[in-house]
């Protein structure tokens, strides 16, 4: 079987994933250092929403290979894909494999939470999430707790991602780091995915995610 | 004569006991106490926080009299942290009461940092009131984060 490069990964995806990658360290960074770097802690709070608000978009009506309908399968793909791990080769997928789709989702979960948890959020400081005014002490000290364990399944799920990525490296030469920054991935030749840039429509669905989390941050 | 000096003395030592029952007051009100200097301290901080992060304008006069009564406040907490509230109901973590030593010198870090504050806002420059304001800040961060239970119901 002939090998090509395929274009899997469009550019709006591989900034999605990376921004988020740098985002989300800030935001750890910010959010221990504390104090007066709340103010950056925030600002990248709403950079996130956006990029999710993006993501979850683009999963309708984005390139292909991005594409919710694509990539989220049926428990029989699921054990399907499970029970190919022990085969060390690549699984030649367009998109996430049935297992990282359900991962991928479970992501997008817990940055929402994150996200409008953080909103009601305060340090009991000086510091408070946009939404603060809108509920009592007492319920944005309980959301503020949730934000905080929030954070420790947010780790446990990017710790299995990093895993994740270095089993199928190592295990299944799948080279999953390499696709998601250059975009392309070998694959025999049978395979064939449309993952155009699609400029316009990532420019509006961006403008539509930035206008409606400003929205919900000065609701 | 005699029995006066017997009145006199037994009165003393009911004096010396009433004093003694008066300097060890109950874990609860320890807590009280403490819980309401934190108040007090979070009271004057918020609108210092407003100030330095521009929500409302610098007012360096106001700032200094808040920072004044944050320098005040400030050394007053570590008394309501007596061994006796140990098992007193409050978010104090039991980790406190073993790290005593810590906690005491993050006490004294939370009083000379504010100390200096109130000195500096009283000299007016804006950009080493906001440093300062920080550096306070992260004291009272520091033991939140190491020594409060979560608000988890």
């Amino acid at each position: 079987m002939s090998h090509e490069k395929i274009y899997v990964w469009d550019i709006w995806i591989r900034c999605f994933h990376w921004l988020l990658v740098v985002l989300i360290l800030v935001s750890w960074w910010t959010a221990r250092e504390g104090g007066l770097l709340m103010k950056y802690h925030m600002f990248c709070g709403y950079s996130i929403g956006i990029l999710v608000m993006f993501r979850l978009f683009w999963g309708f009506w984005g390139s292909q290979s991005a594409k919710f309908s694509e990539f989220v399968k049926g428990p029989k793909a699921v054990s399907r894909a499970i029970f190919d791990l022990k085969n060390r080769q690549p699984g030649h997928y367009l998109t996430h494999n049935p297992i990282g789709g359900w991962v991928v989702l479970m992501f997008l979960s817990l940055l929402i939470a994150q996200f409008a948890t953080g909103l009601f959020a305060n340090d009991d400081l000086f510091n408070e999430g946009p939404l603060y005014a809108n509920v009592s002490k007492r319920v944005s000290d309980w959301l503020t707790a949730v934000h905080h364990a929030n954070f420790n399944n947010l780790v446990a799920l990017i710790v299995v991602h990093v895993l994740a990525i270095l089993f199928y490296r190592t295990w299944k030469r799948e080279d999953l780091t390499g696709a998601m920054l250059g975009g392309y991935k070998y694959l025999p030749t049978i395979n064939a995915i449309n993952s155009s840039h699609r400029f316009f429509r990532a420019f509006a669905t961006l403008l539509l995610s930035i206008v409606i989390i400003c929205v919900i941050v000065n609701f | 004569m005699k029995r006066n000096c017997n009145v006199a003395g037994v009165l003393c030592m009911l004096l010396v006991f009433v004093g003694a029952a008066e300097g060890a007051p109950k874990p609860d009100d320890a807590v009280h106490y403490r819980q309401g200097i934190l108040m007090g301290l979070g009271w004057n901080i918020g609108p210092m926080g407003a100030m330095v992060q521009g929500k409302v304008p610098f007012d360096k006069e106001r700032f200094a009299f808040l920072a004044a009564r944050a320098a005040q406040l400030a050394p007053m907490v570590a008394e309501g942290f007596d061994v006796t509230t140990k098992d007193a109901k409050s978010e104090a973590l039991p980790k406190l009461w073993n790290n005593l030593p810590d906690f005491q010198k993050r006490m004294r870090d939370l009083t000379s940092s504010s100390q200096k504050l109130a000195s500096v806002a009283g000299e007016g420059d804006e950009a080493a009131i906001r440093r300062q304001f920080g550096v306070t800040v992260k004291m009272c961060k520091g033991c939140h984060d190491e020594y409060r239970a979560k608000h988890e119901d």
